[in-house]
This record gives C-alpha cells, sequence and structure tokens, in this order.
C-alpha cells in the first residue's frame, strides 16, 4: 500500500482511539487534582487528602482484596476443573460441558446477582426460607463477603475458562508419557509437568479475572449493598451518587488508582498469555489426546460439572422468570401458583421511562455495536497489516483499555463532556460504550485478519484494485463472519452495560440496566426481575438475529 | 538387555469400529542390537513401540524385558508394569522436551527421578550434553533452540540414565534433509558407543539401511520380512517388500526348471534367469519382479563382458523415453510385449527410439511367491 496512504490512516485512528482511551483516563487523574466539576481551578491535592485519610476508604480497599482475589481464584480453579474434565478425561456430557462457559454471557450480572438474592437473603429468600422454617437449619446468607465471591466467581468463570480451555486442549500429552518414562509416576508428573506447564495460561486466566472482578460494580451492588460491604467501585459510586453534591474530584482521586492498577494486570496478563502460547507452539503436531479414565467417578463428575451449568444458566432464568409473574417473593407452590399475576409486567410495560430504558438500550446496542465494529474493524487491520510505529501504538492503546474499569472511565468521561454539548446526551453514552468496549471488537478481529493470507489482498491489489475497493471487495467479505461474530458480541454487552451507564445516564438518557439497578436499590424484586427477563430476551433475540442472518449469508 | 515381544495383539476402537493396529507381532530384539521397525505410515510401528514402553495396552500377548515380564495377559491374568518402573528410554517423534524447563533441567529429570545426588547429576549431565555437542548451553530454555538442537536435548535426556534399552520413534523426521542425514550417521555411532538395546521406529528405508542390524518390514500391523539390510535389500521375499525398499517392474511368468544357483522362469520377456529359491516347483505361476536398478545397457558386439552363464539374461529392446534426472537417468523400454522401467548411470546417455541391448542381473530378478 502507498506508505503516506497508510500513514495518514494509521495517524487519524491513533488520534480517535487515542482521544477515546487516553481522552477519559488524562482527564480523570486531571480531575483528581482539581477544585470543582466542571471548572478546574488551580491544581489541589485536597481530594486526595480527604479521600485517603477516609477510614471507609480502607474497609472497602480490604472488602477489594478480598473480593477480587476470591473471585478470581474461585474462577480459575472452576475453569481449570471443567477444562480438565472436558478436554482431558472422559467425562459424560462433554457437548453440553462445552455450552456452559459460552451462555453466561447472555445473563446481565445484576440480574444473576438479583436471582441469588431473591433464592438466598436471609429474610425471605426462597431458599433460606426453606432451610429456617422447614428443615429447621441456619440460613445461608448471601448479603456478605464470601457471598459476593461466591457469584461473582461464577460469573467469572467463563472467561477464565475461555483462557483455559485452549491450553488445555493444545496440550501434548507426550509431555506426560515423556515425563513417565524418565520414572516419575504419574501423580508426581501432574504437578511437576502438566500443572507447570499450563502454570501461564492459569495465571492469565486468574489476573482478566482479577482485572474483571475489580471493576465488577453490579454484585458489588445487589449483594454488598443490603450490609454496606463496599468494595473500591461502590465506594467511589456512592461518593458521585449521594448528598447533595456528588464530589467527582474524590471519586477521581480513588479512581485514578483503580485505572493503574487494572492497567497493571493487563499488562501482566498480556506477560502470561505470550509465556502460554511460547509453550504451545513447542509441543508437536497431531498429536493423540490420552483422556483419563475417570472409572467409577466418570458419572458423578459428570453431574458435578453439569450443576455447574445449572446453577450458572439455568437457576438465574427460571427464578427471574418465576418471581417476574407473583406478586412477592413466595416458595413455588399451590399458592403461589394460585396467584400468579402479571401485574409486574404491566406496571413496568405501562411505565413511560421503561420505553425510553428500552428505546436507549436498543439504540445504543445496535447503532454503538455498528459504529464500535466499524472502528474495531479498521484498527484491527491496520493492527495486523500496517506495520509501523503508529500501529504499534494503537496496538497497546487498545490493549491497555481492555482494563478500564467501566464505573472509574465513566468518571473520567463526566469530567471529560461535562462542559461539552454531549453531555447528558444519549450520544455521551454512545461514545463511552464505544471507547471502553473497542478492545472487545479489536482483540477476536485481529485474530480474523491475522488469518487471511496477505496474498488474497496482494493478488486484488495487482488486479488494479484500490485499496478501497480491496477493502470493500476481498478483505470486508473474508472476515465478515468475525465481525458479524464481533459485532453480536458487542450488541449484547451493550444491552447489558450498567459500570458506565450508571454514572453517564441521565434524566431521558436511562438504560434498562439503569432502571434495574434503581429497582434492586429499591428492593422492588418483581420489578428487576421483569427487567433481568427482558434485557435477556432482547440480547437473545439479537442473537438470533445475527445467526439468522449468517445462515441466510452463508446459503 | 532383550527386548521379547510374543503374540501382541492391539486393536483400537475408531468411529468406523475396530482399528487392529498390530495383529500377532512376535520379535525378540538381541542385547546390544540396532533393531528398525520399518513400514508404511499406519501400519502400527509406533503402537509397537508404545506397547514396548507401556503407554499403550495391548489387547493379549506377553512383553519382556531382560528376565522381567513387563506386560502379560493370559487367561485373564494380567502382569503390568506402569511405564515409570520400566527403566527403559525413550525418545519422542516430537521430541516431548519441556518447555518450561531448560535444557540442563530437562536433561537432569530422569537423573533426579533415580535420586542421583545434586553434584552426580551435574557431572552426568555434562557429560551427556558433551556427547550430543550441546556444551555451554545448559541454560538456555529448550523454547530458544533450533530444531536440530532440540532433537539433541531430546537424545541428552533419552541416554543421560545411560539406560540398556532405548526406544526411538522417528526422531530424525522433524529435522531437514542434510541434517537428518548427519544425524544418521552420528546416532548410529552413538548408539553403537552406547551398547544398549535400540528399536527405533522409521518409515525412511534409507535410515533404517543405515542405522540396523536387524530391520523388521511391517505391513497392516504384521511383520512381513525381518533380517540384516543386505538380507532384506538382496532377498526379498514379497511384493509388498520390493516396492517398499525400491522400484520394480513387475510381469507374469511361470518356473521352467529350478537350477543349482538360479531359477529359469518363461517371461514375456522370455526365459530369464532369477534368484535362486528352493520353495518352488516346475509349472508354478507367479509374478516376477525385475529391479529398475538392476540393469546394465550392453552394446552390441559387447556380449562377451557378460558371463557365458547369465547371456540368458540379455534382452534387447526399444527406448520409449528418457529422463534425465541427475544421480540417475530413468528410461522406459519396449520389451516384446511388455514396457520396463530402468534406472540407467546418468554418464550413460540414450535417447527415445534408440535400440539398446540390456542385461538384467538375475539378483534383481526375483520370483514371487
Ligand atoms: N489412539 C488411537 N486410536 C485409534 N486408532 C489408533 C490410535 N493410535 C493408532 N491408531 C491406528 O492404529 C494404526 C497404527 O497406528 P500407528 O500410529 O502405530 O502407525 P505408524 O506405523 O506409527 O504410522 P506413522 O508412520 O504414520 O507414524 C493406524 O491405523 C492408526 O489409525
Ligand atoms: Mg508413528
Amino acid at each position: 500500500m502507498d506508505q503516506s496512504k497508510s500513514r495518514l490512516i494509521t495517524l487519524i485512528l491513533v488520534i480517535i482511539v487515542g482521544a477515546l482511551t487516553l481522552g477519559p483516563a488524562t482527564m480523570l487523574i486531571i480531575g483528581s487534582f482539581s477544585e470543582g466539576f466542571g471548572a478546574f481551578g488551580t491544581l489541589t491535592f485536597e481530594k486526595y487528602a480527604r479521600v485517603y485519610s477516609d477510614p471507609r476508604l480502607y474497609g472497602a480497599l480490604r472488602n477489594t482484596l478480598i473480593f477480587t482475589f476470591g473471585s478470581a481464584i474461585l474462577a480459575t480453579t472452576l475453569a481449570f476443573g471443567l477444562a480438565y474434565l472436558n478436554h482431558r478425561t472422559d467425562v459424560p456430557f462433554r457437548g453440553l460441558l462445552h455450552l456452559i462457559p459460552t451462555i453466561p454471557m447472555m445473563i446481565p450480572h445484576l440480574a444473576y446477582g438479583a436471582a441469588w438474592a431473591i433464592l438466598l437473603n436471609p429474610s425471605n429468600g426462597i431458599v433460606n426460607v426453606f432451610l429456617r422454617d422447614v428443615l429447621g437449619l441456619g440460613i445461608i446468607n448471601i448479603y456478605s463477603l464470601p457471598g459476593m465471591v461466591f457469584i461473582e466467581g461464577l460469573l467469572e468463570l467463563p472467561i477464565a475458562y475461555l483462557v483455559i480451555a485452549p491450553a488445555m486442549a493444545s496440550f501434548d500429552a507426550t509431555m506426560e508419557e515423556a515425563s513417565w518414562i524418565c520414572g516419575v509416576s504419574p501423580r508426581k508428573t501432574m504437578r511437576k509437568i502438566t500443572l507447570k506447564m499450563l502454570l501461564p495460561a492459569i495465571l492469565a486466566a486468574l489476573t482478566l479475572a482479577t482485572v474483571r472482578s475489580l471493576s465488577a460494580f453490579a454484585i458489588p451492588s445487589v449483594l454488598g449493598f443490603p450490609n454496606r460491604i463496599d468494595v473500591l467501585t461502590t465506594f467511589v459510586y456512592r461518593l458521585v451518587s449521594t448528598g447533595l453534591f456528588p464530589d467527582y474530584g474524590r471519586a477521581a482521586a480513588v479512581g485514578v488508582n483503580v485505572l493503574v492498577s487494572a492497567v497493571i494486570l493487563v499488562f501482566v496478563y498480556r506477560h502470561y498469555t505470550a509465556t502460554a502460547e511460547r509453550f504451545v507452539t513447542i509441543g508437536g503436531k497431531g498429536h493423540k489426546i490420552h483422556r483419563m479414565k475417570l472409572g467409577k467417578m466418570r458419572l458423578p463428575m459428570g453431574i458435578l460439572a453439569l450443576s455447574l451449568g445449572i446453577l450458572l444458566i439455568i437457576v438465574p432464568v427460571i427464578v427471574l422468570a418465576y418471581i417476574s409473574v407473583v406478586p412477592y417473593i413466595m416458595p413455588p407452590g399451590p399458592k403461589a401458583f394460585s396467584m400468579l399475576t402479571l401485574a409486574n409486567w404491566k406496571a413496568v410495560l405501562s411505565e413511560k421511562i421503561t420505553l425510553v430504558a428500552f428505546r436507549n438500550s436498543t439504540f445504543l446496542a445496535l447503532v454503538g455495536a455498528t459504529v464500535g465494529i466499524l472502528l474495531s474493524t479498521v484498527v484491527s487491520y491496520v493492527i495486523v497489516r500496517i506495520r509501523n510505529a503508529g500501529s504499534t501504538v494503537l496496538e497497546t492503546l487498545a490493549f491497555a483499555s481492555f482494563g478500564f474499569p467501566g464505573l472509574i472511565i465513566g468518571i473520567g468521561f463526566m469530567w471529560a463532556l461535562v462542559r461539552t454539548s454531549l453531555y447528558a446526551t444519549i450520544w455521551a453514552l454512545l461514545v463511552g460504550y464505544v471507547a471502553t468496549y473497542l478492545p472487545f471488537g479489536i482483540r477476536p478481529l485481529t485474530s480474523t485478519f491475522i488469518q487471511i493470507d496477505t496474498d488474497l489482498e496482494s493478488a486484488s491489489l495487482v488486479c488494479g484494485a484500490g485499496l478501497f475497493r480491496t477493502f470493500r471487495r476481498v478483505i470486508a467479505p473474508l472476515a465478515l463472519p468475525g465481525i458479524i461474530s464481533g459485532w453480536t458480541m458487542m450488541a449484547i454487552m451493550f444491552v447489558q452495560e450498567l459500570n458506565l451507564s450508571v454514572i453517564l445516564a441521565r434524566p431521558g438518557t436511562e438504560v434498562l440496566s439503569v432502571l434495574t439497578h434503581r429497582a434492586v436499590n429499591d428492593a422492588f424484586w418483581g420489578r428487576v426481575a421483569t427487567l433481568g427477563v427482558i434485557m435477556i430476551a432482547l440480547s437473545a433475540v439479537l442473537l438470533g438475529l445475527t445467526r439468522i442472518f449468517t445462515r441466510k449469508f452463508a446459503s | 538387555m532383550e527386548i521379547r515381544v510374543e503374540n501382541i495383539v492391539k486393536t483400537f476402537q475408531s468411529s468406523e469400529g475396530p482399528v487392529t493396529a498390530l495383529d500377532d507381532v512376535s520379535l525378540t530384539v538381541p542385547s546390544r542390537t540396532i533393531m528398525t521397525l520399518l513400514g508404511p505410515s499406519g501400519c502400527g510401528k509406533t503402537t509397537l513401540l508404545r506397547c514396548v514402553a507401556g503407554l499403550e495396552t495391548p489387547d493379549s500377548g506377553k512383553i519382556t524385558l531382560g528376565h522381567t515380564v513387563v506386560w502379560a495377559k493370559k487367561n485373564g491374568k494380567t502382569t503390568v508394569v506402569t511405564p515409570d518402573k520400566r527403566g527403559l528410554s525413550m525418545v519422542f517423534q516430537t521430541y516431548a522436551i519441556w518447555p518450561h524447563m531448560t535444557v540442563f533441567e530437562n536433561v537432569a529429570y530422569p537423573l533426579e527421578a533415580q535420586g542421583m545426588s545434586k553434584a552426580e547429576i551435574t557431572s552426568q549431565v555434562a557429560k551427556t550434553l558433551k556427547f550430543v555437542q550441546l556444551e555451554g548451553f545448559e541454560r538456555r530454555p529448550v523454547t530458544a533452540l533450533s530444531g536440530g538442537q532440540q532433537q539433541r536435548v531430546a537424545l541428552a535426556r533419552a541416554i543421560a540414565p545411560e539406560p540398556q534399552i532405548i526406544l526411538l520413534d522417528e526422531p530424525l523426521s522433524n529435522l531437514d534433509a542434510k541434517l537428518r542425514e548427519e544425524t544418521r550417521v552420528v546416532l548410529r555411532s552413538s548408539l553403537n558407543k552406547l551398547g544398549v538395546t535400540a528399536l527405533y521406529v522409521t518409515h525412511d528405508r534409507l535410515e533404517a539401511f543405515a542405522l540396523s542390524d536387524v530391520v523388521v518390514v511391517m505391513k497392516d500391523g504384521k511383520i512381513m520380512q525381518q533380517g540384516s539390510p543386505e538380507d532384506v535389500y538382496f532377498r526379498p521375499n514379497s511384493r509388498f517388500i520390493v516396492d517398499f525398499i525400491g522400484k520394480a517392474n513387475f510381469i507374469n511368468g511361470s518356473v521352467q526348471e529350478v537350477k543349482k544357483e538360479h531359477i529359469l522362469v518363461d517371461t514375456g520377456l522370455g526365459t530369464l534367469l532369477c534368484q535362486f529359491r528352493d520353495d518352488v516347483q516346475p509349472k508354478q505361476r507367479s509374478t516376477v519382479a525385475i529391479r529398475t536398478d538392476f540393469v546394465e545397457v550392453v552394446p552390441k558386439g559387447k556380449e562377451n563382458n557378460v558371463a557365458e552363464e547369465l547371456t540368458q539374461n540379455l534382452v534387447s529392446g526399444v527406448v520409449e523415453r528418457a529422463l534425465f534426472l541427475g544421480e540417475y537417468r530413468e528410461v522406459n523400454v519396449r520389451v516384446a510385449e511388455e514396457t520396463l522401467t530402468f534406472r540407467l548411470h546418468p554418464t550413460i546417455s540414450v535417447d527415445e527410439g534408440d535400440q539398446v541391448q540390456l542385461f538384467l542381473n538375475p539378483q534383481g530378478c526375483h520370483f514371487l511367491l
């Protein structure tokens, strides 16, 4: 390609992506040193001094450490177990088990947390009522740090699995056999060879899950709120959402540290994935996978793994659907079934704000995902194909922002947009969504472009087609499956987006997740359940439509 | 230490039903001998090796290493020694060197398992790395080695514990052609120097000939022929072997007479002297293999260069096609009703349409049953 043209395109992209990622991050930092919101005033450390002398911050910090590492460790352990069963043993139901980690993407974290609150809250949780009143046992209080760790751990399981499973699948079993031949027992080989070789992938999963639970807001706000168990994100949220004057300065002062930690973790993650890949490439080709015979444990292990799927997928959907059609939380039974009602649905659907939120969510999903994926496509193409300083900058930016916690970056956006005409409009949310979720489009598309042979493009260029014609006629069609699946993923993420929205939404720009969040705070479980079902349905429709479209296109 | 394999049967379950990988295989590798298992892809070589290593469980039969029965199944009673207790070494086709360890750690691994002291390990590893010419590579991560160096690490790991038996599964197949030829020679002398019993799998006949004392040719899970490289090359016992170790023309023939040193066979080319065998009767019909490289061009008038009693095997024909391939010329010659392919020395120039007289060496004419 023409040198100067490619340099120009790269430059434009660096400016756009830089503005979207570094922009809010920089504003967050500037904001943390400013006197007031809107007018920066003179440089001051006052916000830092005030917030870091607040003893509640240290409580939140302690909780964050436990919550973050606890859930990351739980998620990684479960993911490792599941991946090991799936790829290295003869566990039954393997086809089904492979699906478990992919489906929970469809369920908004807020609704998921709410489903568990409905089952296990200490006063009228359905399961707790049963434990206490029927069995005469103690209750399980989900409004606790262990409860939060458990639920967040389940929610991070899919992402940890997606990191560990490929490493497990490409693991060369002769590496273990070589160790047995050297006179080392299978049990010791597991420790000295298998685990050690999978360690980079395990650590990569652990770091990624840590980054994600560090920025998690939904579960801490559903399950931590009732007993005032704050983590950093909810602490920051409280600073900007309560009181007469929301203090964006103090919020930014805390947020800067969260952001920096997240970015550091993301680079740690990158280091481990690189090591994991190096370990795989040395392994042989065409190896046979030796599946461990589980023998008597075969069925129990299969059932155990399946129950993970039930906890992750079936329980929340059923609970939400059920609670949306009963008047208040009550155990299922003849009484409940005689009282089935559409009252929640009628109430929710008749309110004007629901329609506004539904319209906003759909708009953001459709338009946001389209803008996001177009930008991702061009950026990924430049990252993969044009190798210059600019593309390296792009790659690093895309990667660094992979760890940006939505709620914190949302505060950066507030600082950035407050004096612009975008403030308090739906476009503010759109820009925020695209900026924060850009890496989720760039990463899969980068691998798509890597798989498209350069010769195919060269052939088109040689035929006399210009760059844009080549892109439109050759590259885009070949990358289309990747682009479509990236679009679907983004659209679904945008339907469920809470972390940014909860900061950026203003009257008139509410989205479904923000309404759900309000209902959670008011403990209107019927409303929460109804809105949850609506969001799941909207995600499912988006997924179904793209499936149909892809199939039509393929035939 | 001797390896004895008796009546091993091994079937795999695949989606298209059971596959018999080893069909009643028996063989003995005498102590300090290098034996190669040679055969086309999928004939069961690797499976046999893995059964000896204990990585695969046979359906029935018996495997003995030295005086120890390591696997046997008879009348429902099974004896099993797990791979980690068999005390042998193995070089894998993919090397299977551990990427999370350095060269030193890889080679030291089996020594640690034997409970050697730190000092002993250090000196033994140093000695072994010197032997495979990898001195100074101790601290290198194995991910930072070339293919050839990785192969040598794999070899070093296998020989470091000074095993009495070593199994090698196509250890050279991932090297490029030139390096493979060099390594072949080094490997042979190393194995001899170490005095180990080696069972070596390959599908490359040159490698098998160059390396082994005994070659075992396999097909579809069965042993087809077994013997020294010369034995197999000069006295192939079946069409499969002839095809596998070289190239040949196959024509029909029937035995006319069994003589002292040769047999006379009537063929479409006339009556030919073929390699001697005593298990045939006059009138017996079967296939004659005429090897492509056991042929000489005899110019008119130079017939006396051929020994009197062998003039039987002089045939004349017309060159139909001649290809110059560098190391040799490949020519198709029409003799009577048959078109035969031969390989001629590149200095002998022939052209299409030339009339040629050829001497078919009886050593390269096999009457096959
Ligand atoms: N784990 C397995 N499951 C099913 N079938 C197998 C398995 N291992 C080997 N086989 C089958 O057994 C037969 C022998 O395989 P084997 O690997 O021993 O062949 P090979 O002689 O080593 O071939 P190659 O030269 O290609 O390595 C083949 O038909 C193969 O498909
Ligand atoms: Mg093989």
